[in-house]
């Protein structure tokens, strides 16, 4: 990766824009605001919309597992940076047995830091079972567990799942949030085959850009660019066809793809109301174009049949 | 025919160590059979004796009397280690470790441990972390709530001594790696360590990984990672 510290400017970019976004009142999250100090600048409501429709839709797939393997799971974040989806599960009585969170080492060394110091974030992660164990990088707990590692890097990425005392066997989701686009598609697709190799009950939920052929796409690649960021991985993301196929040809069952104008349409309506109300928006095809360039993909492996197909963003 | 009582039947063994004993009589009984030993500490009564007889029989030691519960030989055996235990943390408490030279409880460099005795984890010094440690221990091993009897044990609370155990290892760790001269003293008095290794490879209680002090001989040396 030619310039991590770009990818890893991504982390606070997206943190600062939730923690923005929960302050204008889009949603809760008590714990953002300790992972991350308030920026300056100001978002439009189409950003705030998008994160909006990002976290919400994400929560629902996770729950759904969550729920349907009765907690008894794992959940991986991949390039997990400040989120924040740990503290609120726990807080809603939805704790899966394990969650890992992988990012490189100095997102990962922060986390830590800001986990050790803030007794809100401490307090969640205590068990009376179990100490906290604490290195430069990595920190466990009972259900808790965050290490630093390269997510091309297969080896170090096992040896960290394996520290953080990852069961293969029990059903486990994998969350990657805009993480796999900065990683050449070669390799995102070995990543991808290598969890659908070692994972016979697993889950994925990716979240990022798709229809990166156009105008708009080619803008926000020379803008990325400008700030030393590249879209390594965006050939995968050129059309939901490319975001499916990169699981269903890489050991995953069947995989399921949605623009995020779809996504926003299928999220609790009274909710949507609600968070329109907040900030007035004067042209809604600007969000709507953003949100042609954004998709949620879902995709499972079920050797077992326990019903990860039923999945999806429906409301029943 | 005039019966002498002495003759025929032996004198009653009390196995009771009297106010004024001496250091070198304690507990300085003749051993009894486990099908005899008449009580509900029967299984703490056999491994203290297996002890006595040979510490550094650790076979022995571990191996249970046919058709013992499993985890309440486990239960027992841990409790038996935690008492121990204790012997280790007098001793690091009256020599070298206190709160100014270990500040912190580490073992290796790599990781510090939060100590979980606390509303909040505290970052305590080596010393506390190991008085915290064996309290909770014991606190946890003596609770009604979890094992109310010491016949039998709930599947739910054997499932606990795991994480006891992944705890009270962390004082071999640091004394191993801290305090050398005092463990290595210790282990030859006790096979102490030795012997925790054993019975938590035997019962799988803790990972491979985790047994960072090379203590058997059969243990795979570790020392290059320690020192990272």
């Amino acid at each position: 990766m030619a310039s991590e510290e770009a990818v890893i400017a991504t982390n606070d970019d997206a943190a600062q824009c939730k923690r923005y976004a929960v302050e204008k009142g889009y949603w809760v999250d008590p714990y953002i605001s300790l992972m991350i100090s308030k920026g300056t600048a100001h978002h439009a409501p189409e950003i705030n919309r998008g994160y909006y429709a990002r976290i919400t839709s994400i929560r629902i797939l996770l729950e759904k597992f969550i729920r349907l393997t009765n907690r008894k799971c794992q959940v991986v974040n991949l390039g997990a940076g400040y989120d924040t989806t740990f503290w609120k599960l726990k807080d809603a009585h939805l704790t899966p047995e394990k969650f890992v969170e992988i990012d490189f080492a100095p997102v990962t060394s922060r986390k830590c830091h800001h986990i050790k110091s803030k007794r809100p974030l401490l307090d969640k992660i205590t068990n009376e079972d179990e100490d906290i164990m604490l290195s430069q990088s990595d920190l466990h707990s009972a259900n808790y567990h965050i290490v630093g590692a390269n997510l091309v890097d297969l080896a170090e990425l096992d040896k960290k799942l394996q520290q953080s005392g990852i069961d293969r066997s029990i059903p486990t989701v994998f969350i990657s949030e805009c993480v796999l686009v900065y990683i050449e598609a070669n390799k995102s697709a070995k990543l991808i085959k290598w969890i659908s190799d070692n994972f016979p009950t697993a889950f994925f939920i990716n979240y990022e850009q798709v229809n990166m052929g156009d105008r708009f796409g080619q803008v926000m690649i020379d803008n990325l660019k400008t700030r030393d960021c590249y879209l390594y991985g965006v050939s995968a993301c050129d059309s939901l066809q490319s975001q499916m196929q990169r699981f269903t040809s890489n050991g995953w069952r069947d995989a399921d793809a949605l623009e995020m104008n779809k996504v926003y349409n299928c999220l609790p309506q009274s909710e949507i109301k609600r968070i329109e109300k907040l900030e007035l928006m004067d042209e809604r095809e600007l969000m709507e174009q953003l949100f042609s360039h954004y998709c949620l993909v879902w995709a499972y492996k079920d050797v077992n049949n326990i019903g990860l197909e039923e999945i999806d963003l429906s409301q029943s | 025919m005039k019966i002498k009582m002495a003759e025929t039947v032996p004198a009653a063994i009390i196995r009771r160590n009297r106010p004024g004993i001496k250091a070198q009589d304690w507990g300085n009984w003749q051993d009894e059979s486990f099908e005899e030993m008449d009580s509900t500490l029967a299984v703490q009564q056999f491994i203290q004796q297996a002890i006595r007889k040979d510490f550094t029989n650790i076979e022995e030691i571990l191996t249970p009397p046919e058709g013992q519960d499993e985890g309440v030989w486990k239960y027992e055996h841990l409790r038996q280690f935690c008492m121990e235990l204790n012997g280790l943390a007098v001793r690091l408490q009256c020599s070298e470790c206190n709160p100014e030279t270990c500040t912190q409880m580490t073992a290796t460099e790599q990781w510090i441990f939060l100590c979980a005795a606390h509303k909040t984890p505290k970052e305590c010094p080596a010393i506390d972390y190991t008085r915290h440690t064996l309290d909770g221990a014991a606190c946890l091993l003596n609770s009604n709530k979890y094992f109310p009897s010491r016949v039998s044990i709930k599947e739910s609370s054997v499932a606990k001594l795991g994480s006891v155990c992944r705890r009270v290892y962390r004082i071999f760790s640091h004394a191993y790696f801290h305090h050398r001269a005092l463990f290595d003293e210790y282990e030859n008095e006790t096979y102490l360590c030795k012997r925790f290794t054993s019975f938590v490879t035997k019962y799988n209680l803790m990972s491979k990984d985790n047994l960072i002090v090379p203590i058997l001989e059969d243990q795979q040396s570790i020392e290059g990672e320690s020192e990272a």
